[in-house]
């Protein structure tokens, strides 16, 4: 089967590659780009590890094929810090031990970054809601709740 | 082992420190299971059993093996043939042999039946799929009862061991009994006696990381293993077995994990990916996807329990007996005998008595989950226990108190109790605010203990100081839960430096002699004693460099707070000699200066909680939700509380998902029905309030700083504490889970009558 | 109640399959022995004394 040629922005950067059409956008940044902070947890859309967002929607990975990347901007937890400079969640997710194993660390930082892009003053309610997408087996959700609720507190002061 | 050492200041241990896996876990960096490569890499996949059993008559590969991307398949004659075959447990190299791949049975449904390797994961799906298996559809069962009827189809005679009373049927594989006093006369004292039957399905461990690994094997019988596992060495071991080559010419490397819980306390994919590999003579990467997850790694056992309890009217218990069985897959090794002994561990009972049944059936071989076992036992135990409360119009709490085992209790499973913690999880939760507070309408409120007994298990760790008076120390247990952080916490109270100044690396096999797995909640315990003990080794010789250099003698030398100090004034005048001085000469001074401590360490100590639960029901839909929880529970001594807090936290949200909504559902046909997230249920977000916790400790007397095991005992709890909050809000007793709406619904139309 | 002569836990363990052939499958298959109270899951080197209780049980494991 002959492969499609894409050409995406991640992260940033101009990217281009040649995939498979049955290749999902998540394969293509794991096994082409070798961007594996997203992660493939169920490849059914229902966990939500590989979050991403493309053009500023988020989306789960697995469930977009890679060669619908063509034109778009695709952002990665790669993305998230600013050079040295961590993301206010980020730094949020260590110090309050918002992550156990790690491993839905990834999905569940893309998803509170748009979370917060849009709405910047959330209930507790509402980030559940907004998170339930993104399964995490390790923590019980409390500490990534309170990390993403003090977050907020502390970027609208910043801001 | 003279443990009697406790220090009673503590510097580091109890600080919260940031982790040190942190960043790379914050920023997508940290590698995991499937995410590493290696060139000229392949990619394999598995052909899996569609049928719950059945005889593999034919296996033809050739389509498969035409194709140009496929550069090897193999079968069950790829692997060794001359293990030996022992009934019950006891040597499990041929049951994980037959479990990694079938031999002449597929015996549940995803069994995996071959393998294949190709140049991408497509190809290798595309061969998977071309690849044809003629089977012989065999009769099959998966009910634990129904397995053990007269007329249940035999999933493999002989399979029995010792253990197992004449005349039971050939799928009870091994039996437990204990207990002490006598039970009739226990409950001939009773002013009442109830006996109830419970049940509990088969639940998943739910780790978000399905299993994965990248192998390379050479015709040489030299290989190299990256995988994600909660314990490397045991990988090595089995695989080295399984495919007949040296455990030492194996090196095996513990990628992070995505989460284990037990469930990656063995092998799957992992001799599969070494038999491709070698047969390829490439590396191959090997990735489950969630489906196989479900279908072909170790569930838990699901369980049909029968209880009964007599109890005086002013609380006391007077006998206890329980049955359990459980049904752990087509293998032996369903854990009922700690079902058995864990039941009515956290009570100080005259008359009990226990008995486990291990059966098989034609479901995946079940792994550890959590005190595996443990928390069905106290499902049943601690309903009917909660049931004799309400009859007798007694304060749960008052009567857990008045019959709670204590230091010195003869334990329901024979030995005496050491020092433990249990009254004061349960006074702590009679004190808590969250007890008194008053309920809304339709809601309940329900409270359970849970008991588990920690694990110590074979262990080895080294320590090695650096000229700018840094250290770096390698273990062997796999991080699953903030370990290395807990290490260099323990290792700074020893050595007086700084946590940021010390680096703990989970070592490959190659660097370190055999540690077991990351179970038992034996990593802060045991890898903990061992990093404790490894630094004290490093801080001897640290004094004797220090002796020397003052030409005193070396028991003339302490160390206090990062510096060798004169041990008193006799021993003569002399500055503190700071860690990093010593270090900064080694070289010229007798040469590097590491610490190392191995050893098997007893010691663990039992470990109990007290949950506390709010739940409301809808009695329109049947839809429950837990709007309150508490969790208590001894740590001993908490190295870093916020990490014990998140095991309590995850203990407690994986027991609600078990409790309320999580379940294996076979079909008629044996096949597993909801293999993806979507089905099988974990609970979201959107599911949980918040989930608070109280650290009691109650020090260890077996560990140097008084720790206990966290891990696994906050899943003991829950199902109980649930099911008697759910209970109390529905107004109707539930003894089946998970407590799903449609068996609400059911239960309030039953009370309905 | 059983009484074996033995100065370790693997003594006593080798004197239970000796003394008592019936022992000898669930001994095989692995206990964990308790001495006053503290569970060793496998040492077979723990000193016992006259004095002490000692408790076999099937071997602990965890997950």
């Amino acid at each position: 089967m002959s492969k499609i040629h894409v050409a995406t922005k991640i992260n940033g950067d101009t990217v281009e590659y040649l995939c498979d059409p049955r290749e999902t956008l998540l394969d293509v940044l794991r096994d082409r780009l070798n961007l594996t902070g997203a992660k493939e947890g169920c490849g059914t859309g229902d966990c939500g590890a590989c979050s991403v967002t493309l053009d500023g929607r988020l989306v789960c990975s697995c469930l977009v094929l890679g060669a619908e990347a063509d034109g778009k901007e695709v952002a990665t937890v790669e993305g998230i810090a600013d050079g040295d400079e961590l993301h206010p969640l980020q730094k949020k997710f260590i110090e309050y031990a918002a992550l156990q194993c790690g491993v839905c660390t990834p999905g569940i930082l893309v998803a509170a970054k748009s979370l917060l892009e849009k709405n910047p003053e959330p209930t507790e309610e509402e980030t559940r809601y907004w998170l339930a997408g993104n399964l995490c087996r390790c923590t019980g959700y409390d500490k990534i709740i309170r990390a993403v609720l003090d977050t907020a507190a502390e970027m609208r002061e910043a801001s | 082992m003279a443990l009697d050492d406790q220090k009673s200041t503590l510097k580091f241990v109890g600080t919260r420190p940031e982790r040190p896996d942190g960043l790379d876990k914050v920023t997508g960096r940290a590698r995991f299971g499937a995410d590493t490569t290696a060139p000229g890499m392949l990619f394999g996949a598995i052909v899996r059993s569609p049928h719950a059993h059945a005889r593999i008559v034919k296996i033809d590969v050739s389509k498969a093996e035409a194709m140009e991307e496929v550069k090897a398949v193999v079968t069950r004659a790829d692997f060794v043939n001359d293990l030996e075959y022992t009934p019950g447990g006891a040597d499990e190299f041929w049951n994980v042999m037959e479990n990694v791949m079938a031999g002449d049975t597929a015996l549940y449904d995803g069994h995996a039946i071959a393998a294949v390797a190709a140049t991408s994961a497509l190809a290798a799906r595309d061969a998977v799929k071309a690849i044809e298996v003629e089977y012989e559809v065999l009769p099959h069962v998966t009910d634990v009862d129904k397995a053990m009827a007269s007329d249940a189809p035999v999933i493999r005679e002989g399979a029995a061991d010792h253990s197992v009373p004449d005349g039971l049927h050939p799928n009870v594989v091994r039996y437990h009994e204990s207990g002490h006093g006598d039970v009739e006369a226990g409950f001939a004292e009773a002013d009442l006696v109830i006996e109830d039957h419970f049940t509990t399905e088969a639940t998943h461990q739910g780790y978000i990381e399905p299993h994965a690994c990248l192998a390379s094997l050479g015709m040489d019988g030299k290989g190299e293993l990256w995988c994600c596992t909660q314990g490397h060495w045991y990988v090595q071991k089995y695989c080295a077995a399984l495919l007949g080559i040296d455990t030492s010419q194996l090196r095996v490397t513990a990628s992070e994990i995505g989460g284990g819980f037990g469930g990656k306390t063995t092998v799957f994919i992992e001799p599969v990916a070494l038999a491709l590999s070698r047969k390829a003579n490439r590396p191959v990467k090997l990735v489950m996807n969630r489906s196989e997850v479900f279908r072909a790694t170790g569930p838990t056992a699901s369980a049909s329990m029968d209880i009964k309890i007599g109890m005086k009217k002013d609380g006391t218990i007077t006998a206890a007996e329980g049955t359990f069985r459980l049904q752990g897959g087509a293998f032996p090794g369903a854990p009922c005998e700690f079902t058995a002994m864990c039941a009515f561990a956290p009570y100080a009972l005259t008359n009990v008595r226990q008995v486990g049944y291990d059966v098989i059936t034609n479901r995946p071989k079940q792994a550890a989950y959590r005190a595996p076992g443990s928390p069905m036992a106290a499902f049943a135990v601690e309903s009917v226990i909660d049931e004799l409360c309400n009859q007798l119009g007694l304060d749960p709490v008052d009567v857990r108190l008045k019959n709670a085992s204590r230091e010195g209790t003869k334990a329901s499973y024979g030995p005496r109790f050491d020092r433990i913690g249990l009254v004061e999880t349960l006074e702590a939760a009679k004190a808590h605010p969250h007890y008194s507070a008053p309920l809304e309408k339709g809601q309940g409120r329900g409270i359970s203990c849970g008991f588990w007994f920690n694990h110590g298990g074979e262990t080895s760790v080294s320590l090695a100081l650096s000229e700018d008076g840094t250290a770096q120390i390698s273990v062997g247990t796999p991080d699953i839960g903030g370990s290395r952080s807990s290490m260099a916490l323990m290792a700074a109270e020893v050595l007086g430096i700084a946590y940021e100044n010390i680096r703990v690396t989970i070592a490959d096999t190659a660097t370190l002699g055999y540690n077991d797995v990351s179970h038992g909640s034996r990593v802060t315990y045991a890898s903990g004693l061992a990093t404790i003990k490894a630094a004290e080794d490093a801080v001897q010789k640290l004094c004797k460099r220090a002796a020397q250099k003052w030409g005193i003698p070396e028991d003339a030398v302490k160390w206090e707070d990062g510096h060798a100090v004169p041990s008193g004034p006799n021993a003569g005048d002399f500055d503190p000699l700071p860690l990093r001085e010593i270090t900064a000469t080694m070289g010229s001074t007798g040469g590097p200066i590491s610490g190392h401590f191995e050893a098997t360490p007893e010691g663990a100590g039992v470990s109990f909680a007290t949950h506390i639960v709010d739940s409301e029901v809808d009695p329109e839909t049947g839809k429950t939700a837990v709007t309150r929880y508490t969790v208590i529970q001894d740590a001993g001594k908490a190295v870093h509380p916020t990490y014990v807090e998140g095991q309590f936290q995850g203990g407690a949200a994986q027991g609600i998902g078990w409790a309320l909504n999580e379940e294996y559902i076979y079909g008629d046909d044996g096949r597993l029905q909801n293999a993806v997230f979507l089905d099988y249920r974990i609970p979201v977000a959107s599911d949980l309030p918040m989930i608070d916790t109280v650290i009691v400790e109650v020090p260890n007397p077996g560990h140097p700083f008084g720790v206990r095991g966290v891990g696994e005992t906050s899943i003991c709890p829950p199902l109980a504490a649930i099911a008697n909050a759910v209970s109390a809000a529905a107004g109707v007793r539930m003894r089946s889970l998970p407590m799903s709406p449609p068996k609400i619904l059911d239960a309030l139309d039953q009370a309905d009558g | 109640m059983v009484e074996v002569e033995a100065s370790t836990t693997g003594d006593i363990l080798k004197a239970l399959q000796a003394n008592y052939p019936g022992l000898q499958a669930p001994i095989s298959a692995g206990v964990s022995i308790a001495i006053d109270g503290r569970v060793y899951a496998t040492s077979l080197t723990e000193p016992v004394s006259p004095d002490q209780e000692i408790y076999l049980m099937q071997r602990l494991k965890g997950g």
